[in-house]
């Protein structure tokens, strides 16, 4: 088990120096002077030609490219992530104050998910052809075809508009900023980010009950007189659920993903709306780091839903199906 | 009666396949709503006198009318006639960037299932580390360098497109490669490449199909998307993501619902439509059903 989870963490430290690689290469690609991304432009604007060329020599730009991509390297793991082109503000900082916006409107949208996905599948499956199975059918296509800003936009117009009950957009009210005094922000914009990935939890979560259903297990089971309810939830809720996780680990690259979109439409001051942002004022050095950074959190996704598989699938951390 | 039929369609695969498409009612229906939106915008011309690009202040907001059915935007553009045109940019943008990414994930797939070995685990790897990048974000970021466009929004789909097609692909092929017919085909002394893509790669057509149309699905939503950021489609053309942008503020959104909620909907409509066919074309093609 321990052997399992090692390798899976040492499986992360090539592909982690891959994405920076590519990362860099992306940044040496802006056609900018690198000398404005990596100094604090109030000192940078002091100094004379001579004084800029000899800064240059002294932070090694003129060095090989791979020497710099290791300095690079090194200067990110002591957090110092470069300056905004546009603010001058370190990248670091920005980072810091957008990231934990993100991080609760994924994890409250994945949560929501979680619950009615696996619900309403696993009801689509209990009830197969019924009109649940067909509605919620309907309902999944539903979910995946509307996009979610057009969701966005009929939420602010019906709620916020209409109705008046939650707020338009941003993440707190000023001197309220206690987690359940902004909820009443997140609940549209996690709303919208959870219905696709609901539509699709919830076809999955059907097709993976509808195989576990018709294992010799379960009819073992039911052949020895255990009630229906218990058999559903021990027997075929358990092992249809980890192709489950699987998917929704997968998924997590699209969630965030979608949060450009969502925050955006939604105002929400989160990595999506800073990359967006970024982009739209050409200010490409922020955009790269937060790419970077998202591209890190779906790896460390990865890695604890592999963490999740093992603890509910005990043929993976023994090793007999490790390769599938 | 039931048995002669059950005979006749055991004639050959396709008209079996034929068959269970047509009896799927929702695929029908979705196949209807698809070529009906298509063939609306094929023909706009045909529809509407008006040009949607074409600017006349004198009819900012103008309302629902006989002349002008869903009634102009801020710029005085006719709605109807830039929903019709802009769905004819949309639906090209997703159709040729599925065609060409699946194209060229179902190549690379192939090389990888069939040569195996390290051919295989470095391509694999690169599609892992692919799919570590969140999709959209990548896209904004590889088109912020490479600018602005209809083309570069295709070439930028197909290029960061290709991962899940090679993965099923791939697959598909790992469990083909060693059937008969292809050590046949090694006795033989046909070609590697031959073998790949005239005997192996058609096996995976059904694969190949349902990505496509799934993935249709998916990049007019990105397309929308994108554009609706104003990051997508230059704002001169029109195209549903664009339509929606322009309405995109507070105001325009609580006073002239039309203007947002029509291309929101027609563009659903088509996606919706679009998976519907999809999702009666799996149901066609997936083995294990049977």
């Amino acid at each position: 088990m321990t052997q399992y989870f090692i390798k899976r963490f040492l499986s992360m430290i090539p592909k982690l120096l891959i994405i920076t690689m590519l990362i860099y290469f992306g940044m040496e690609l802006i056609p900018i002077d690198p000398l404005t991304r990596m100094m604090d432009p109030d000192t940078l604007s002091s100094m004379s030609e001579a004084q800029l060329e000899e800064l240059r020599e002294a932070k090694g730009l003129n060095d090989p490219v791979v020497v710099r991509y290791f300095r690079w390297l090194g200067d990110l793991l002591h957090g110092e992530l470069g300056y905004s082109l546009t603010t001058g503000t370190p990248i670091s900082k920005l980072l810091a104050a957008r990231f934990p916006a993100t991080l609760e409107l994924c994890g409250i949208a994945i949560i929501l998910a979680g619950i009615f996905g696996i619900l309403m599948g696993s009801q689509s499956a209990r009830h197969k052809n019924t009109l649940v199975d067909y509605g919620n059918t309907v309902l999944g296509l539903v979910g995946t075809s509307v996009p979610e800003f057009f969701f966005g936009m009929c939420f602010i117009m019906l709620f916020s508009m209409r109705l008046g009950w939650l707020p338009s957009g941003g993440r707190m009210t000023i001197g309220k900023t206690a987690f359940f005094d902004r909820i009443e922000y997140m609940i549209m914009p996690s709303v919208c980010m959870a219905i696709g990935l609901i539509a699709y939890l919830m076809r999955v979560t059907r097709n993976s009950m509808l195989d576990v259903m018709h294992k010799d297990y379960v009819k073992t089971a039911r052949a020895k007189g255990e009630k229906e309810g218990q058999i559903f939830v021990k027997h075929c809720f358990r092992n249809g659920c980890t192709p489950v996780v699987l998917v929704l680990i997968g998924r997590i690259s699209m969630l965030v993903s979608g949060t450009t979109i969502i925050e955006t439409v939604f105002n929400y001051p989160g990595m999506g709306m800073l990359l967006v942002n970024s982009i739209t004022e050409k200010d490409l050095p922020v955009a790269m780091m937060t790419l970077l950074l998202c591209a890190i959190m779906v790896l460390i996704t990865s890695f604890l839903g592999d963490v999740a598989i093992a603890f509910l699938d005990p043929r993976v951390r023994f090793g007999k199906e490790g390769q599938s | 009666m039931k048995t002669m039929k059950f005979q006749k369609s055991k004639d050959s695969i396709a008209r079996r396949n034929l068959q269970k498409l047509l009896s799927n009612k929702l695929a029908i229906f979705g196949f209807a709503v698809m070529m009906i939106i298509m063939i609306l915008c094929a023909i706009a011309p045909l529809l509407t006198p008006y040009d949607p690009t074409y600017i006349d202040m004198s009819l900012r907001y103008a309302p629902v009318s006989a002349e002008h059915p869903l009634g102009c935007d801020q710029s005085g553009r006719d709605v109807f006639a830039r929903i019709l045109y802009g769905g004819r940019v949309s639906i090209v943008i997703g159709l040729v960037s599925a065609l060409c990414a699946n194209v060229l994930g179902a190549i690379i797939g192939c090389v990888s299932g069939f040569f195996g070995g390290k051919v295989d685990q470095a391509l694999m790897y690169a599609s892992e580390i692919f799919s570590c990048f969140p999709s959209t974000m990548l896209v904004l970021i590889v088109m912020a360098l490479a600018g602005e466009g209809v083309l570069i929004m295709i070439l930028v789909f197909i290029f960061t497109g290709w991962v899940s097609t090679m993965r099923m692909v791939r697959s598909r092929i790992l469990s083909l490669k060693n059937e008969p017919f292809v050590e046949n085909c090694k006795a033989n002394g046909i070609s590697s490449a031959s073998i790949m893509f005239r005997h192996l790669l058609p096996n995976t057509m059904g694969v190949f199909i349902i990505n496509i149309t799934s993935t249709v699905a998916g990049y007019v939503l990105s397309e929308a998307g994108l554009s609706f950021l104003g990051l997508g489609v230059p704002k001169g053309i029109p195209t549903w993501g664009n339509m929606l942008n322009a309405a995109r503020n507070l105001s325009t959104m609580q006073n002239y619902p039309i203007l947002w909620i029509a291309p929101g909907i027609v563009l659903s409509l088509f996606v919706l439509a679009v998976n519907f066919f999809g999702d009666g074309l799996r149901d066609v093609f997936d083995v294990k059903d049977e």
